[in-house]
Order: structure tokens, then C-alpha cells, then sequence
């Protein structure tokens, strides 16, 4: 008897004792580094999305359900970019916590200010357009700051008892990102104004915050495979610019288009690995980010040297 | 300042009821326009540019968002097809499959999904077609039902199997049906009206059990017309427990097994009640993720059986299919399908002469009543059948939005002597709000 009732009281005990520690989804492993450096070490932070797979076209896996199901906070990027496969995985989780409109339901883009890029006029005839405008928010630090302090003051009111070490690693976080904001401006300063072709508008927050120009995209539209005709008429633009651009690829996008392109118009081509955590030197943000302006430097670099700095070999690659 | 004097001299002439204040607010809107747009015209390249970037995004703060109502996402698929045969094709139901020669529209899917509130979401779906406007699917679904559990209630397709829960028109990569779904669960596959109860297992892994009780008004193994309903034993039960597991980060193994039970009204009006129709299923989907890329691999099989008493016995009839998709990229899919009636064998039982007549379906009573007919179609669908079918599709998708498909069959026709060849072109478009997809 005695034994039956521990085992029944261990099923009575384990929800409490499970709800110990802070358990945190993310769509995105971006998002997902950023929840992790406020959750610290009073809980869990599982990322749904791969770091190699465009955050578009994810797998929705049901394995996926689990981790929603136990979820107290999902943090999406919103802006109907994981309208693909989200919202099955959010109906298969039977949690009524994260749910839409629910506090423990946080979208970023309500978080990091107006999306840039929102259509005037919503029409598939350009491109898979996202209505409410651009969700790729996560590459602008002062953005990610703001996503950072936000997943702090939302944990804090779902979990007021640790309130506090929310708000403090948030703080800490946001110190040493501020830090290195300031050296990466630093940094970037010499290619202000320099143009860049992304292969889909996945950067746009990025050059909002570098000042970059957007040349054109390999895409003609978003979500749209480039025609021959497209890529003739963008590699005849990119090859007419002085001070030459560079041509940014995400790794889960046609390799051989952007390689095609950046070499027949004589540019570097920058690519991007994937999210934070697709290679070993970028599993957090800060380092992750470090690892995308490196790599943004040298294309830039190589397509035309700074004055003063050594000239660098052109293989029409920037790795 | 002359130029000021001058324009306010011009428009004094032009207005001279107005007011001084009224001239010079217009004066003033004049100028502003000037101002803001004459560098707009003269700024070249990269002052132009950077001027639109500053007025979009000035713009964008201000434009309301473009979803500011409370209308349901909505979304309309539309696919239509062509197809051929090199003789006549076996029996298949006229929904929406393609059954003859020439171009066909094959459904339009009119889609309408949102909360509801703050508890249940909406999805409805009708199918239009030339034959008209049905519901396909019209149910509300829990959000924030306590204890892991999810209900669903409304017309739905049965939690039954793989092809069966799925809009397979969208979601598969052929224009038709397996031909083990086709025979056992018709053109307009297994859905009734009816509530589903699902709860995902407390388990370290992946799994999840449906019930539900549907009313049976399919039109090949089951069925009491929702209107003819007495007992709770004239609906449908079906069950389904169904896993998933990760193998590594880019392999998902996906298995099920699948249950259906419910009155299928062999003998007509009188023996209605008196025969029941089993189907037990079982189904396995490998799914491979290529690294960084849209492409993927995957095998989806499907096994079901089928005991279905008729007046004097009885019917066992299996069937399978097993098909390989690949996913080159975003634009290209290649899948082959192969597909078996048997596994058992289809065979009757009780009366030795059983297999030879007619089975008399409660719904073709009812047509023979009203129209006077001697026998409809769907009664052959119960009877037992061996045949095998190849075929294998290829699909391009220029957008996610639109795709064009071309298949091919080759239906090696039960009984003996040569088979014939299916040949069909489809073309699907969606638009509207982008539904998630089924995994």
C-alpha cells in the first residue's frame, strides 16, 4: 500500500516539481540564443527551427509538439514568417498558455518597433510579400537589445519570483551587447554607404543599422526563383557600381545562382552559414553576429580595399 | 520672397473671395509640395533612392496594417486537370479524381480559418465542383482544453491513417488517390460529422491517441444516412495512436495504427443494422531533410484490411501503397507510387455464391426507390478485388503558390488480359492566406 501511494503522490509532486524551472520555446535559434541569455541558468530554452534551414520552410514536425506542450513561453518572430508551419504545431500542443494573445505568447515583431518594408499594396504578384511587413528583425543588434529586454520583462511577469535574475542577465546581456554595438559600428564605419545584393530581403534590418545599400536582390521578387533575363539584367546593375558591392547568400539559398552572379559581375560573395549555432565559432548571439560582420567586412574588403589597408586576393569569395 | 509675393499675387487673382488667412495656408501648401517633390524629380540614383527608402519607411509608420479586420484568413485552391486513358479506367467514384477523357475541374477549395475566441479556432472548407458546393470540412478546434486533450467537433475527415486526414489533393504528391483509399473509403474519402476527442501520451516521446464518433455516411464501407441515426452504434468509431521520433537532426520517423468501426447497411433499408464494416490500418512515413536546402526524401507506406459482413457472410479485402518522394528545391518533385488490392486477398466468406452477386448498399435503396434504378456503383467498391497499379509524377511549382503536375499510371486491370494507361496533367493554383502544411 505504502509503496503505490509514493508512486501515486510522485505523479501528484512531479508537475510542481517541474515547474521549477523556466521553460522557454523559440521559433528561431536567433531568438532562441537571445531567451537564453535572460533565462540564464533558471531554466530551458528550446529553439524548434534548425540553424540551417531558412525560417520559411521549416519541417513541422510533430516531435516538435512536445516542446510547445511544455512550453510556459514561446517567443516567435511574428510577422507571418512561420505561418508555414507554426500554427499546426501550436494547434497539436494542446497549451492553452501560448496560444495566440496569450501572455505567454511572445511576438518579436511587437517588440522591436514599425517593421520596415510593409507592402503598400499586398500582392502575391510581388512576391510571397509578408502583409505587415518585414519579420527579419533579428540581425539588427539594437533590435536584438530591445527583443532581449522584452523576453526579460515578459519572463518576469509570468514568473515573478525570479523576476529580478530575468531583469539582471538581461541587463548584463545588454551591456555587452551595447559594447560591442559600439565596437562593431566602429568597425563597419569605413563601408557606410556601400552597396550589397542579399539573394532574398532577409538583411533589410541589417543595413537599416550598418547604412547599407540595398542594390537589388538575386531574387526578382520574394519567393521567387530568378529568371535568366533577372540575374542578366542585375549582374549588368552590380558590375556599374563604384565602389563595387557584394552579393550576401544565406546558406539555404541556391548556391550556384549567388556564385553564378558574384562572378559574372565580378563581385566577392559573402555567405552567411545559417543562424546562430550552423557552425561552431557562432553558438550566441554575440558571436554569431561577430561572425556575420567578419565575413561582411572581408566581402567588402575584397571588392574594393579601404585606403591604407592592404589589398586582399579576389577569388570572387569572401568566407 | 519674390516668389512668394508672385504666387500670392497669382492666387489672389485666381480666389478673391478668399479669406487672407485661406490664401496663405494654400500659399503655404503650395510651397510644401514644391519643396518636397521638385528634388525628388531632379535627385538621380543615389539621392533618389535614399529619399524613396526615407519616404516608404516614413510611410510605413503611418499606413494602417493591411489586416485590420476581423475577416477569417481566407484562401481559394483551384485544381484542374486533364487526363487520358488508353481503355476504360477502373470503377472509381465521380468526386474528384480524374474519371474521363479531356479537361476536368477537379474542386474548387474555398478555405476559411480564425479564432473564433479566445478558447476555439474555425476551419471550414467547401469544395465546389461542377457538381456543386458541399462542405469538405467545416469544425471548431480546442485551443485551451485542460489535461493534454483536444477536441474537435464538426464535419472532418476521420483521424484515420495518412492520405485519409489530409486534403490530398494539396498535400500529396499525386493527382489521385491510392487506389486502397479510393476503394475503401470513395472519392470523397472518410469524413462524417461528428466529434474527435485526442490526447497526447505524459510520455518522453512523441504520441498522441485520437477517438472519434462520426456519423457514416461514406458512401463505400460505411454507412447510415445522418437523417436514418437511432442508436449510438449507427455511427462511426475510429481510433488512432500515432508516434513520432527524431532520428538524428534531419530524419523523422513517423508511425501510426488505425481503427474504424461502424454500420455499413448491406441489404438495404431492412438489414441495415444488422452488418458492420471493420478497417484496421497501419502507416509509416521516413522523412529526410536535406542540410540547408527545401529538398527532401520521403517514404510514406500505408497498410489497411478490410471485414465487412454483408446478407449470408462476408468480405476480407486488403490493400497498400508505398510511395517515394523527392523534393529536388523549391521547384521540382519527383515521387513514384506503387499501389495493391490484396494483402490478404480480397475473399468472401459465409455463402460460397457471395462474391458472384450484387451487394446492395442502403444508400442505392434509397436511389433505387426514388429514381428506379437496378443497382448503383458504389456497391462494387465492397466487394472483394485483387489489382495492382505503378505510377509517378513529376511537379513543378513556380511560386509556393502555384504547381503544375504531370502523372502517370499504368493500372494493371484485375482479372486477366492487358492493363491500360492513366495519363494526367494538373494545375493547381492557390490564393489568399497561406495554410500551415501537413507534415
Amino acid at each position: 500500500m505504502r509503496p503505490l501511494v509514493l508512486f501515486l503522490s510522485a505523479f501528484l509532486v512531479a508537475p510542481f516539481s517541474a515547474r521549477a524551472e523556466v521553460r522557454v520555446a523559440t521559433t528561431l535559434p536567433a531568438l532562441g540564443a537571445l531567451a537564453r541569455e535572460v533565462v540564464g541558468a533558471n531554466g530551458t530554452v528550446t529553439v524548434l527551427a534548425p540553424p540551417d534551414q531558412d525560417p520559411h520552410f521549416v519541417d513541422g514536425k510533430p516531435t516538435l509538439i512536445l516542446a510547445l506542450n511544455r512550453a510556459q513561453l514561446l517567443v516567435h518572430a511574428g510577422g507571418d514568417l512561420e505561418a508555414g508551419w507554426l500554427p499546426t504545431l501550436l494547434s497539436g500542443a494542446r497549451n492553452g498558455d501560448i496560444q495566440p494573445g496569450r501572455p505567454g505568447n511572445l511576438d518579436v515583431s511587437t517588440l522591436t518597433g514599425p517593421l520596415l518594408e510593409v507592402p503598400e499594396k499586398v500582392d502575391r504578384a510581388l512576391g510571397d510579400v509578408h502583409p505587415r511587413g518585414n519579420p527579419h528583425v533579428w540581425l539588427d543588434p539594437r533590435r536584438a537589445r530591445k527583443i532581449a529586454l522584452g523576453i526579460a520583462e515578459r519572463l518576469a511577469s509570468l514568473d515573478a519570483e525570479r523576476a529580478a535574475a530575468y531583469r539582471d542577465n538581461a541587463r548584463r546581456f545588454v551591456e555587452r551587447l551595447d559594447e560591442k554595438i559600439a565596437a562593431w559600428e566602429e568597425r563597419m564605419r569605413p563601408h557606410r554607404g556601400r552597396g550589397f545584393v542579399p539573394y532574398h530581403k532577409s538583411l533589410t534590418y541589417l543595413a537599416d543599422w550598418l547604412g547599407l545599400a540595398e542594390v537589388a536582390t538575386v531574387e526578382p521578387v520574394p519567393g521567387i526563383a530568378p529568371s535568366p533575363s533577372h540575374l542578366a539584367r542585375l549582374i549588368l546593375e552590380v558590375r556599374k557600381r563604384e565602389p563595387r558591392p557584394v552579393v550576401v547568400a544565406e546558406r539555404w539559398h541556391n548556391q550556384r545562382i549567388a556564385r553564378t552572379v558574384a562572378e559574372k559581375a565580378g563581385v566577392p560573395l559573402v555567405v552567411i552559414p545559417g543562424d546562430v549555432g550552423s557552425t561552431r565559432e557562432n553558438g550566441d548571439y554575440i558571436s554569431f553576429m561577430e561572425d556575420l560582420l567578419r565575413r561582411l567586412a572581408a566581402g567588402f574588403e575584397a571588392a574594393e580595399p579601404a585606403k591604407g589597408s592592404a589589398p586582399q586576393p579576389t577569388d570572387g569569395q569572401a568566407q | 520672397m519674390q516668389l512668394t509675393a508672385m504666387k500670392t499675387r497669382f492666387v489672389l487673382a485666381l480666389a478673391p473671395g478668399w479669406s487672407e488667412r485661406a490664401h496663405l495656408s494654400f500659399v503655404c501648401l503650395v510651397l510644401s509640395v514644391f519643396l518636397l517633390f521638385p528634388p525628388a524629380v531632379r535627385a538621380q540614383g543615389g539621392d533618389q533612392e535614399e529619399l524613396e527608402r526615407e519616404l516608404s519607411r516614413a510611410l510605413a509608420v503611418e499606413a494602417p496594417p493591411p489586416r485590420a479586420s476581423l475577416l477569417p484568413d481566407i484562401s481559394v485552391v483551384g485544381t484542374f486537370a486533364a487526363a487520358w486513358f488508353s481503355g476504360e479506367p477502373t470503377p472509381r467514384l465521380a468526386a474528384h479524381e480524374p474519371f474521363h477523357h479531356g479537361p476536368q475541374l477537379q474542386e474548387i477549395e474555398l478555405g476559411f480559418r480564425s479564432n473564433v475566441d479566445p478558447f476555439v479556432r474555425a476551419d471550414v472548407f467547401l469544395a465546389v465542383s461542377l457538381e456543386g458546393i458541399e462542405v469538405e470540412e467545416a469544425y471548431v478546434t480546442t485551443l485551451a482544453f485542460p489535461a493534454d486533450l483536444r477536441l474537435r467537433g464538426g464535419e472532418m475527415y476521420a483521424p484515420f491513417g495518412r492520405v485519409n486526414q489530409v486534403h490530398y489533393l494539396e498535400a500529396t504528391p499525386f493527382a489521385d488517390l491510392p487506389l486502397v483509399n479510393r476503394r475503401f473509403f470513395g472519392g470523397e474519402q472518410l469524413r462524417g460529422l461528428g466529434l474527435e476527442v485526442s490526447y497526447l501520451l505524459p510520455l518522453p516521446f512523441y504520441a498522441e491517441i485520437v477517438g472519434a464518433a462520426l456519423s457514416a455516411g461514406n458512401e463505400v464501407s460505411f454507412g447510415i444516412p445522418a437523417t436514418e441515426i437511432e442508436t449510438p452504434r449507427d455511427l462511426l468509431g475510429v481510433a488512432r495512436l500515432a508516434t513520432a521520433f527524431d532520428l538524428g537532426d534531419r530524419l523523422t520517423l513517423l508511425l501510426g495504427a488505425s481503427y474504424a468501426n461502424g454500420p455499413n447497411a448491406s441489404g438495404g433499408l431492412e438489414g441495415a443494422r444488422a452488418h458492420r464494416t471493420q478497417i484496421w490500418g497501419a502507416d509509416f512515413t521516413l522523412r529526410l531533410r536535406d542540410a540547408a536546402s527545401r529538398a527532401h526524401t520521403a517514404l510514406q507506406a500505408e497498410w489497411m484490411t478490410r471485414r465487412a459482413e454483408v446478407p449470408g457472410g462476408g468480405f476480407l479485402q486488403g490493400g497498400a501503397y508505398v510511395w517515394l518522394v523527392r523534393r529536388f528545391d523549391a521547384r521540382w518533385e519527383a515521387a513514384i507510387r506503387g499501389d495493391i488490392l490484396g494483402l490478404p486477398s480480397g475473399r468472401a466468406f459465409g455463402d460460397p455464391h457471395l462474391g458472384e452477386e450484387e451487394v446492395f448498399l442502403f444508400a442505392e435503396a434509397i436511389h433505387a426507390h426514388e429514381h428506379d434504378h437496378a443497382h448503383a456503383e458504389t456497391g462494387e467498391f465492397l466487394r472483394p478485388l485483387r489489382q495492382r497499379r505503378l505510377g509517378a509524377s513529376l511537379s513543378f511549382y513556380p511560386s509556393e503558390f502555384q504547381r503544375l503536375r504531370l502523372q502517370a499510371n499504368y493500372d494493371f486491370l484485375p482479372g486477366e488480359g492487358r492493363g491500360i494507361w492513366e495519363a494526367f496533367f494538373q494545375y493547381q493554383f492557390v490564393i489568399g492566406s497561406h495554410g500551415a502544411h501537413a507534415f
